[in-house]
């Protein structure tokens, strides 16, 4: 059930072409991990830090931002909801979390996942109050 | 976290909500945490077995703790309509949050 | 024809010897223009004009943000480094390189010929190819040694969760020893090889772990040879997944001595 395969569906460096020569164009990932991430670095006159970009929705982020995009928009489920709040049941039951871990929790993984040097899939590790910029 | 639609469609520039999804997103990232955290228990637990300092009863006990843990973590996902791989994150280059074969 | 209300930047996309006629003519570069060149010191740099309205500091950074503009400059930035790889060595350009105007780039060519001229040696007659190699997905669990049978319920628990983790363990450590097989194999076919951090998952569009992102420097003409080595090791990994890519231009193989953020441009 192993295979080598090359992006454009025929095995073979002979047969091989990566990118624009009018058939398969190669896989995107792989271009911009290549264009991004390698290639001489020289300082032009523009300097724009690759770690800055978000290159794609990163659901994690997202998520963090929503929260407070959600309280916003006037989303507050979880805060009324038994099993998130310990105020509201009274005690927590062994193995839930309270409503306050999320913050907590959010942090936590900031802190624990670093930014990779790598441009493309960077991720980004920023607070959530800077995320909620677009409308 | 496979399975959900992203909450956000790019139209162009401009971003849309949507709201279900959101919550569904927001559900998901608490029950992670929690989840890691078991799993981290866990595996402790059983380090702390291996040292051999444990009576039998102590060791049941914490068998037990665990396995009820574990079942009230599934009730948790049931409660909020989560499959076991949607408790998960992604963290790009480092790989995802929690090991990906359910347990 | 350009536009002169707006100023003009340079996007530079690859550097090659000055040697011979570039057949460049009517290449696209970004922004739909013909790319052009830029000669000096021995180099030339392929370039394309562009509106600072949309490439300045400022401009570039929100652009770079919006996925769709991104692919588009990306793969028109690599067609036009894979067009000029094609029959001759090459230094790519990363992306967003823009220079006000020729001179500083040509200024900046000047200075720092015998780097690119090294470089240009070493990519010389050689193309990248990239492998990549996942763990084989499983759906099913790993159990281990099942527990005792007279075990009470909790202390069954832990035996069934010790067995399961160090199955799992025992599984991943194979992985992870299969893919430096690999590696080590495909860099004793390359003049040079490189790892690379695994890909994001958002990129690679897989869910599997990632084990080895490799570039490795292969000769033109051992092209073949190497992937023939490739096929041979996905043969002796069944828990492996080999993905091959290529060929490239030497994206992976040109960083090395080169200008760090630090530095400030020559003027």
């Amino acid at each position: 059930m192993t295979q080598a395969s090359h992006s454009g569906a025929m095995f073979g460096p002979s047969s091989a072409s990566p990118a624009t020569s009018g058939h398969e164009p190669a896989n995107l990932g792989d271009i911009l991990e290549r264009v991004l991430d390698r290639g001489i670095v020289i300082v032009g006159d523009i300097r724009v830090s690759l770690l800055d970009i978000e290159l794609l929705t990163l659901k994690l982020r997202l998520v963090v931002a929503s929260v407070d995009t959600a309280r916003q928009m006037g989303i507050d489920w979880w805060e009324h909801d038994p099993w998130l709040t310990s105020r509201a049941r009274g005690e927590l039951p062994a193995g839930s979390a309270g409503a306050e871990p999320l913050e907590a929790g959010a942090e936590s993984l900031e802190a624990g996942a670093e930014s990779s040097e790598a441009g493309a899939g960077a991720i980004d590790t920023r607070p959530a109050h800077r995320q909620v910029r677009r409308g | 976290m496979t399975g959900a639609e992203p909450p956000v469609r790019r139209l162009g520039r401009r971003i849309e909500v949507d709201r279900d999804a959101v919550e569904h997103g927001f559900a998901s990232l608490v029950l992670t945490v929690v989840e890691l955290l078991r799993q981290l228990m866990e595996r402790q637990a059983l380090r702390r077995v291996d040292v051999g300092d444990l009576t039998d009863d102590q060791i049941e006990r914490i068998g037990e703790t665990l396995m009820a843990l574990e079942e009230q973590m599934a009730e948790l996902r049931e409660h909020f309509g989560l499959s076991p791989e949607d408790l998960n994150l992604d963290l790009g280059p480092l790989g995802p949050l929690l090991p990906r074969d359910p347990p | 024809m350009d536009d002169n209300r707006q100023p003009a930047g340079v996007w530079l996309h690859a550097v090659t010897r000055d040697a011979g006629p570039c057949e460049l003519d009517g290449v696209a570069g970004i922004g739909g223009r013909a790319v052009r060149t830029v000669h000096a010191g021995g180099l030339v740099a392929v370039v394309s004009s562009v509106d600072l309205a949309q490439f300045g500091e400022e401009p570039l950074r929100r652009n770079l943000e919006d996925l769709d503009w991104l692919e588009t400059v990306a793969r028109a930035h690599h067609s036009v480094v894979e067009t000029v790889g094609r029959s001759r060595p090459v230094v790519p350009a990363r992306l967003t390189t823009v220079y006000r105007d020729d001179a500083g780039l040509r200024a900046m060519l000047e200075q720092r010929r015998g780097d690119f001229d090294a470089v240009l040696d070493r990519v010389s007659g050689r193309t990248e190819w990239g492998v990549k190699t996942y763990a084989v997905p499983t759906s099913e669990r790993l159990s281990g040694t099942p527990p005792a049978e007279t075990a009470r319920p909790g202390t069954a628990y832990l035996q069934r969760r010790r067995a399961q983790l160090s199955a799992e363990d025992q599984r991943w450590q194979l992985a992870v020893a299969g893919a430096e097989e690999v590696h080590a194999a495909l860099t004793g076919c390359a003049a040079a090889a490189r790892r690379h951090p695994p890909q994001d998952r958002r990129l690679s569009g897989r869910t599997e772990p990632m084990l080895l992102n490799g570039a490795y420097l292969v000769e033109r003409r051992d092209a073949d040879r190497f992937g023939a080595a490739v096929t041979a090791q996905a043969a002796r990994h069944p828990g492996l997944h080999l993905e091959l890519t290529g060929p490239w231009p030497p994206y992976s193989f040109v960083t090395n001595e080169f200008v760090t953020a630090e530095e400030e441009p020559p003027r």
